[in-house]
């Protein structure tokens, strides 16, 4: 396995292994921020989508804006670590970018750029990436990047954005629609081999020009008038 | 009654192009036309614009047929295109067929894209693109509304794709796989028909009417105002001035 690169910064004496930094950046209790995220779930269920969509919710976020994020984020990775170290920040800005151009939903940029925040903030207090951002990067840039310092694959990378959607999703359905855990668990099961699908279409992008672009209409007019609602339990 | 064109075979598909540059020279603007599958007919405009009819010369769109539209708009030119009528993608028989238009504004310019639906009938496979590259400086504005199926039908396979460039780096890229069995799906278009788009780029856009939802572009750049919903005599877009 390989150990990572994180392990030379400061503050950390301790070797890292890749697997593990995976199960950190997917762990719900990672203090992110991303406890106020439903992954679009409060907005769905408010106009209309009923919890028993969920599955098919979860299928339509893998062809679409998971897919995209995805893809990002395995194009952060790459940039990572084909640029030299002082070229990163400059390369990473155009993978945002190129993100950015392909999420028209200002919520969903928001909602991404709080969680980029987040993970920035907690792995930049444990190890030192050597990045300096200016503006916010969205989550996927930043999962990108600290999966290439800690030696994740692609397919690791793209599967943390997978796995932590789809979680997202599901622990939102069951506060806002509670019901058997046990089912809800299965829900995530069964979306890993969509999971896994996605994965395997995103895993081989390397420049920010071959981002998929697959727009999700619904969701997207959801989450820009849910920015506006007063009532919500989700910021997002 | 309209026929096909004899030169095509209707085997082969109608394949071509047609070309609108508009221009200004001394402050006289003047247009420069070239009709294929859609033929470019000038028609009276407002003083310092050009002003372009789409009309379509034969029975589109079937299997196999490919129909661009290509718009390129000068410093400082005007240009109003609008098609006179819908266009509805026939059932194509196991072949697809696709619409694109691409539009080069350059600085100064403006562009005004005034389109009817589009309906993608069952059976039809559809590549709809729409590219634009708009200079610093220019303003476009264009209305696009897309309609799954004629009456009673759920319509054929859709896959729309959209382009823009804004003073010379990538604004937008959307792509809506709107395909049977996965449009269907909750937050892509679920039991919707239509969606309605009003694209407005270098320029404000107009107040958003109620029920559309929109969407600032980035860097300032305009909006889309988008409306999806059952039927076409419902959008709100159609209070919007479109120029």
């Amino acid at each position: 396995m390989p150990s990572s690169e994180l392990t030379q910064a400061a503050g950390s004496t301790a070797t890292v292994p890749a697997e593990y930094v995976a199960l950190l950046l997917a762990d719900a209790r990672l203090p992110t921020g991303a406890h106020t995220q439903s992954a679009g779930l409060e907005p769905a269920l408010r106009n209309g989508m009923r919890s028993a969509q969920v599955p098919d919710y979860l299928r339509a976020r893998l062809a679409t804006v998971t897919e995209t994020e995805a893809a990002a984020a395995v194009v952060a990775r790459h940039v990572w670590l084909a640029a030299e170290p002082t070229d990163r920040t400059t390369a990473l800005d155009v993978v945002d970018r190129a993100w950015r151009v392909r999420t028209p939903a200002a919520a969903m940029r928001a909602a991404a750029d709080l969680l980029g925040r987040g993970y920035l903030r907690t792995t930049a207090a444990l190890w030192d990436l050597g990045l300096a951002t200016g503006h916010p990067w969205c989550r996927a840039v930043v999962i990108g990047s600290v999966g290439a310092a800690a030696g994740l694959s692609a397919a690791a990378v793209a599967r943390v954005l997978g796995y932590e959607d789809v979680q997202t999703v599901v622990a939102a359905t069951l506060k806002l629609d509670p019901f058997d855990p046990v089912l809800a668990t299965r829900w995530v099961a069964e979306a890993g081999a969509g999971v896994e699908a996605m994965v395997a279409r995103v895993s081989g992008c390397t420049r920010a020009d071959d981002l998929p672009a697959v727009g999700a209409p619904l969701m997207e007019q959801w989450a820009q008038a849910h920015e506006t609602e007063e009532r919500r339990l989700f910021r997002a | 009654m309209i026929t096909r064109a004899s030169t095509v075979s209707a085997a082969a598909g109608v394949v071509g192009r047609t070309g609108v540059v508009a221009g200004v020279t001394d402050g006289r603007p003047w247009l420069r036309l070239t009709s294929g599958p859609l033929r470019a007919q000038q028609v009276h405009a407002r003083p310092g614009w050009g002003r372009v009819a789409l009309i379509a010369n034969t029975a589109l769109l079937l299997g196999g047929d490919e129909v661009h539209l290509d718009l390129h708009v000068e410093a400082g030119a005007r240009l109003e295109a609008f098609e006179v009528a819908g266009t509805v993608a026939y059932h194509g028989r196991g072949r697809a067929c696709a619409w694109s238009v691409t539009a080069t504004v350059e600085a100064g310019g403006e562009l005004v894209l005034a389109g009817e639906p589009f309906v993608v009938a069952d059976g039809a496979d559809v590549v709809r693109t729409l590219r634009l590259d708009v200079a610093a400086g220019a303003r476009v504005t264009v209305r696009e509304t897309t309609v799954l199926g004629r009456t009673g039908e759920l319509g054929g396979r859709l896959v729309s794709r959209t382009a823009i460039d804004h003073a010379g780096v990538p604004l937008l890229r959307e792509d809506q796989h709107l395909v049977p069995g996965l449009r269907e799906l909750p937050g892509l278009l679920g039991t919707h028909r239509v969606v309605d788009v009003l694209t407005v780029v270098g320029a404000a856009a107009p107040a958003t009417p109620p029920g559309a939802t929109a969407y600032p572009l980035l860097d300032d750049a305009g909006a889309l105002i988008r409306w999806i919903g059952d039927d076409v005599a419902s959008s709100p877009l159609h209070r919007l001035p479109v120029r």
